[in-house]
């Protein structure tokens, strides 16, 4: 039930070049089951993944994991998939009233990361929360910082892809900024919104992807409007169902 | 017309946000020039631009470092220095640096065309980053938040403003970039429209024609004798009634 969204962002495929895909979390919706989604296929493949926590523990991925029917602890343990809570990290150091700058969190970050890349030669990164390190004490810059350098580190890899999660708030705040930001540097852009007229039995929300990179290809490049496509999704215990407008 | 004009402007600002594509007029505005290329990549990988340029002499840098500028390998060629995200720019070196770096790329005589790219959806709330990006360029593209294909331009030359909005389209057959200008038809001063009951509800309340004639005809019993003169009204109190022949209302001071 996930190979439907793993397919609509492209991971089933495998490129050249490294990717960037940035999920934007609009209206409270919460984009969690496409990390869910993503790491059922990375445990099944043996792909190595690097999960940056700042929103979501590992005990909580682990609970939907089983659920799923696959067993997050068990990679974790075997090492191919490091969960880093970078929450707790700067959590504790503001309890222990220790500043630790952006660039201290960005070289602990990319220490993981190389030694990943260097024991399993392809890792795939997904950063959980991105807008969470605003409520740590991180300005706009900072943020900017460390995404940009982990940015550029997964570009310079081959075959890897970035995940990064950013909640949006409202329209004016320091969030909106950041997740255009990143918007900008994908290549893909998951817009995951909740319903506008409340809850339903029958769809949790939209789904909208826009192939944000494709403009750079010759075939694309005098296309003035992205291409995207236009989803609802169901979550259920197991997966995600993704709908065709109209269709429920 | 506009495009010729753009094409002349030494430095543009384009405005967009990201659900936009702006490489069709960026690859327009550079043509078939022979001079040199500086990008400076702070959003996009070089090799992105390598391949959209790759018949022109390019250099890519993914960061300002003020050496980036003199640094010409052919003095006899122009430089078209394009920076492709300067929100990225301000906020790697202060926005103050940023437009101070800006300013010394205007004054370099080696550069004839600055294109600045600006996001405006990646714009923080007290950011004049916009403001005086909009004072230092002679050119201004600004595309419309909810039509791809629409622009306003705007050019300052030789002490005179120019102001368009204009629709943008591409001719594969042609292979040319168009821009159309918008033409607004004179809009009649209307009066504002009168609130009919009858769209307020849900049912139905005012009566068509029919209806009113129907109601026009019909003869009420007893309208007759009132206008006769000879409608009046009999009452004869009650055994227990006190009647009372003084005005009750005698006490107002009406």
């Amino acid at each position: 039930m996930t190979s439907d969204l793993l397919t609509s962002l492209q991971l089933d495929k495998t490129f050249d070049s490294s990717r960037i895909i940035v999920v934007k979390e609009l209206n409270g919706c919460d984009s969690s089951f496409i990390t869910s989604c993503v790491l059922g296929h990375c445990v099944k493949n043996k792909n190595a993944v690097f999960v940056i926590s700042a929103h979501h523990s590992l005990q909580h991925y682990h609970n939907v994991g089983l659920k799923m029917n696959y067993n997050l602890q068990k990679s974790v343990d075997s090492g191919i998939i490091n969960f880093y809570d970078v929450g707790e990290v700067i959590t504790n150091s503001i309890l222990d009233n220790k500043c630790l700058t952006s660039q201290e969190i960005w070289l602990k970050i990319k220490e993981i990361l190389l030694e990943m890349h260097k024991k399993f030669n392809s890792v795939n990164v997904i950063f959980d929360g991105v807008s969470h390190l605003f409520d740590l004490q991180l300005n706009i810059r900072q943020v900017n910082e460390i995404c940009k350098e982990l940015i550029d580190l997964i570009r310079s890899l081959s075959n890897s892809y970035l995940i990064l999660q950013c909640n949006v708030a409202c329209d004016d705040d320091i969030t909106y900024v950041l997740a255009n930001l990143l918007s900008h540097k994908a290549n893909t852009l998951a817009e995951v919104e909740s319903l506008s007229s409340g809850l339903s039995a029958d769809v949790s929300g939209h789904l909208n992807i826009k192939y944000l990179s494709n403009k750079y290809e010759n075939e694309h490049r005098y296309i003035f409007e992205p291409r995207s496509a236009q989803y609802l999704f169901k979550l259920f215990d197991r997966g995600v169902k993704l709908l065709a407008p109209g269709t429920v | 017309m506009s495009l010729f004009k753009l094409k002349t402007v030494p430095t543009l600002l384009i405005e967009d946000d990201c659900n936009k594509n702006i490489l069709p007029i960026i690859t327009e505005l550079i043509g078939n020039t022979d001079c040199i290329l500086k990008i400076f990549c702070y959003e996009q990988p070089v090799h992105c631009w390598q391949s959209i340029f790759k018949e022109k002499s390019i250099q890519c840098f993914k960061e300002f470092q003020k050496e980036d500028c003199t640094r010409i390998t052919d003095k006899s060629k122009k430089v078209i220095c394009i920076i492709d995200s300067v929100n990225q720019m301000a906020l790697d070196m202060s926005w103050d640096e940023c437009l101070r770096n800006i300013k010394n790329l205007q004054n370099d005589c080696s550069i004839i065309k600055l294109i600045i790219v600006l996001h405006t959806d990646c714009i923080p709330n007290a950011s004049k980053l916009r403001v005086n990006l909009n004072h230092m360029a002679n050119g201004i593209i600004t595309y419309d938040s909810k039509n791809c294909y629409k622009v306003s331009i705007q050019i300052k030359k030789n002490g005179k403003f120019f102001k368009s909005e204009e629709m943008i389209s591409y001719d594969r057959m042609a292979s040319t970039l168009k821009l159309t200008p918008i033409v607004k038809a004179d809009k009649k001063v209307q009066e504002p429209e009168k609130i009919s009951p009858g769209n307020l509800t849900t049912f139905k309340i005012e009566m068509d024609q029919t209806q009113q004639l129907e109601k026009h005809k019909l003869k009420l019993p007893y309208m007759s004798k009132i206008k006769e003169g000879q409608g009046k009204v009999y009452y004869e109190p009650d055994a227990v009634d006190d009647w009372d022949d003084e005005d009750p209302d005698d006490d107002l001071d009406i």
